[in-house]
């Protein structure tokens, strides 16, 4: 049985590599901006408040255990805008799911958006200047 | 171990002597119990006693020579307001004796808490008042989970439950003794621990007046002994003795003439108006207008809440597979939803216009802001709008719609084809096949797709089954866990749904008898299987798939290697052979063909033999990782039959 669930779970992580997307176009970026970061909100509140809370601090802990947004420091997939951008659209780890293609179908320039909504809620030292 | 020496034929010649309801319920062993019983062992079977209590007639509670007990009052009051049912356990003697004497349908269960589901369940898809009973200290406590859940649907519940003699007071003597209404604070609409004996009536008539009234929700009884027990030789012993045209009113709040108007402007200055018709739109029986309103002037409606079907998914108006249309909302008037949103938690752009109707003014604003409240009852609302406004076509919206719920199919078809391979891949089979393959044989297969009720349980499996599964009419589908989300009680709300198309109550009536479906996970099975004993002593036809995938739903929590055990569960867990042992079926499936079979077995057995059947439907907790894209998060968003939060 344990080599059969051994065989299904590589079966499922090799099927799963062909749903990884490449990093994004640099020339999709949306600039960090308060439209930009309104955008951001309002898809924040919409598909990511389940898990990570209104503020994004990650308080309440009945669905998932997520990391708090406004600290970078405990992010375990990278802290860079392309980490974020990448984390969102298809997933980290085990756990974050892809919002992209096959989560929500969210397009990138809204996942920007939300990149730069994370961003205005982080660190001042970590934001982009608009 | 003395050996039974009950032939099955004496048992059916003894049950025989049974009359009348007695033989609805069918004096046989279970039966899989009767084909699994071993040579020489005794069979599962139902008492003698059993049948016999159910040929009794009821006892219409009138003052006589012996007059009435507290109980007996209170029962009668029951009787005179139509409670349609009581599930319940053991305890609160008195009081269920009489209500069941009183020829009110009762089901006794196995575990309190279940059986309050079984009332929530029940009343959520019928829209009447069902009753829950239970012991003092320990029953009542059991019981909370399910009383918060049921507050958080608004079902109006009568939480029954007896206490300590009065004179027992602040002592602590004897068992079971505790103050109850403190802890049900913030979980029921309306509660009194009732300790004046000759004021039982007018406390019924208190808590019916809640039950049947404005906005609804739970009502908790607890007795006093002193109470339970009085005896009154006749009416004057009692206070405020009236009968229900007199202590309570069928009167509701209808809309001012000006809020009507403002709103028909509103509507009439949108592009894309959309109702989310919550649970008040199906307990105040809106539905006739909701339709009348959204055919005349091409509105749109999307529904919500613990309740669906009450405008249907195959409506061309219907939002409530037009996931992506929601965006594109500029005007939504909620109506009857009684447990509002936060802006975000529903998908309309946080700007949009909102019009709220509820039928008392102390919520309007809550959480969302508006620009047009309305008190009124939804019906009366909903009448007075399709009255008040012009014939109006919106193709380019009808569209949009159709558009959307085409995009939505789409992706179900997406998540099919992947969860085919995935389950191809690991010899388990995928959530969203499981959700397709019940899908087809509910809506697409010989029985007629308004049939079936269809209680939604579970949690990860859920979150692809509800994108399968749906409602073609009123009370068609019980969003089990909705908002509070208890994870377990979905036997319960089986069984209360089971209960209602056996008696034929309320929109269920047309589909009396008819089995019932449902589906939850194996962290849930845990809490209430149980009352599969209950499902098979009562006969009802009822059908519980089980997503097994050897884990609790949050194994997604445990983010260290060291935490792992605490969330997984033994693999490969036969609760189908538990179900067996408690006298229903059992199937244990491992692939979708297999599962198709199993499903026409279990519906044929329910529709013949009026037995129940657990469908173990083994799945691997893989499916909710990145490993196997989308994981545990498929696309779902609210309102529409994605939702299970608001």
């Amino acid at each position: 049985m344990i080599r059969g669930f051994l065989f299904a779970l590589a079966l499922g992580i090799l099927g799963g590599v062909g749903f990884r997307a490449a990093s994004p176009a640099a020339d999709d970026r949306v600039p960090y901006s308060a439209a930009s970061v309104a955008r951001g909100k309002t898809l924040f509140l919409q598909n990511c408040q389940d898990c990570h809370g209104e503020d994004g601090k990650a308080q309440g802990s009945a669905i998932a255990v997520a990391p708090d947004l406004t600290r970078p420091e405990v992010w375990k997939y990278g802290q860079t805008d392309d980490q974020i951008f990448s984390n969102i659209r298809n997933g980290a780890g085990d756990n974050m799911p892809p919002f992209g293609p096959l989560g929500p179908g969210l397009k990138d320039a809204q996942i920007w958006d939300l990149v730069n909504f994370v961003r205005s809620i982080g660190p001042e030292s970590k934001r982009p200047k608009s | 171990m003395k050996k039974s020496k009950v032939s099955r034929r004496d048992f059916l010649a003894k049950s025989a002597m049974g009359a009348g309801a007695a033989a609805a319920l069918g004096a046989v062993p279970t039966a899989a119990a009767a084909a699994d019983s071993a040579p020489g062992m005794p069979a599962i079977r139902l008492a003698d006693e059993f049948v016999k209590s159910h040929s009794e007639e009821p006892i219409a509670f009138e003052f006589g020579e012996k007059g009435l007990s507290g109980a007996e009052v209170f029962a009668r009051a029951c009787k005179a307001e139509g409670l349609a049912a009581l599930f319940c356990c053991p305890g609160n003697y008195t009081v269920i004796n009489s209500i069941s004497a009183a020829g009110i349908p009762a089901f006794g269960g196995r575990i309190e808490d279940i059986m309050c589901a079984a009332a929530d369940g029940f009343s959520r898809i019928t829209g009447e008042v069902a009753a829950t009973s239970g012991t003092e200290g320990p029953g009542f406590t059991n019981m909370i989970m399910s009383i918060a859940s049921a507050d958080r649907a608004h079902s109006p519940i009568l939480v029954l439950a007896s206490n300590m003699a009065m004179s027992n007071e602040d002592r602590i003597g004897g068992i079971q003794q505790m103050y109850q209404q403190p802890i049900t604070e913030g979980i029921k609409k309306y509660g009194k621990r009732i300790t004046i004996p000759n004021r039982v009536h007018e406390y019924a008539a208190h808590a019916f007046r809640q039950l049947k009234s404005g906005v609804p929700g739970p009502v908790h009884l607890d007795f006093a002994s002193e109470v339970s027990g009085a005896r009154f030789k006749d009416a004057s012993e009692l206070k405020d003795f009236y009968e229900k045209s007199r202590y309570r009113t069928e009167s509701v709040a209808y809309p001012a003439a000006k809020d009507i108007a403002t709103a028909v402007e509103m509507i009439q200055k949108a592009e894309r108006p959309m109702i989310v018709a919550g649970q008040g739109v199906f307990f105040h029986k809106g539905w006739d207008a909701l339709k009348r309103l959204a055919d005349k002037n091409e509105v749109a409606v999307v529904e919500s809440g613990p309740v669906r079907g009450h405008f249907g998914d195959e409506h061309r108006l219907s939002g409530n597979l037009a996931a992506d249309a929601l965006g594109s909302v500029d005007l939504v008037i909620f109506v009857g939803q009684y447990l509002m949103p936060n802006v975000g938690e529903y998908r309309f752009n946080p700007d949009v216009k909102a019009i709220r109707i509820h039928p008392v003014p102390e919520d309007l604003g809550r959480n969302w802001p508006l620009d047009l409240g309305i008190v009124s009852n939804e019906k009366a609302a909903l009448e007075a709008l399709a009255d008040a406004l012009p014939k109006r076509q919106r193709a380019a919206w009808v569209a949009e719609l159709a558009a959307a719920r085409k995009k939505f199919e789409d992706q179900n078809d997406e998540y099919y084809a992947l969860g085919l391979k995935y389950s191809q891949q690991t010899g388990t089979i995928h959530p969203a096949v499981t959700g397709k393959v019940m899908a087809d044989f509910l809506y697409r297969g010989s029985i007629p797709k308004e049939q079936t009720t269809y209680v939604q349980g579970g949690w990860t499996g859920a979150g692809y089954t509800r994108r399968w599964m749906r409602a073609y009419r009123p009370g068609q589908f019980n969003n089990a866990p909705y908002q509070f989300y208890p994870i377990g009680p979905d036997v319960g709300h089986l069984l209360g749904a089971g209960a209602a198309m056996q008696l034929g109550t309320g929109p269920q009536k047309a589909y009396q008898g008819s089995p019932v479906f449902g589906f939850t996970g194996d962290a849930g099975i845990a809490y209430s299987i149980m009352e599969f004993d209950t499902l098979t002593k009562y006969k009802i036809p009822a059908i519980m798939t089980v997503h097994n995938n050897n884990a609790w739903g949050m194994i997604t929590a445990a983010n260290t290697v060291r935490s792992a055990h605490m969330y997984l569960f033994q693999e490969n867990l036969r609760y189908d052979k538990i179900a067996e042992a408690l006298g229903a079926r059992g199937e244990y499936v491992t692939t979708p063909d297999q599962y198709k079979a199993a499903l026409q077995r279990a519906y044929d057995a329910a529709a013949r033999d009026k037995v129940a059947t657990l469908i173990n439907v083994q799945s691997s907790r893989q499916f909710l990782t990145n490993a196997f894209p989308p994981g545990a998060q498929p696309r779902n968003i609210e309102p529409g039959v994605t939702a299970y939060s608001h």
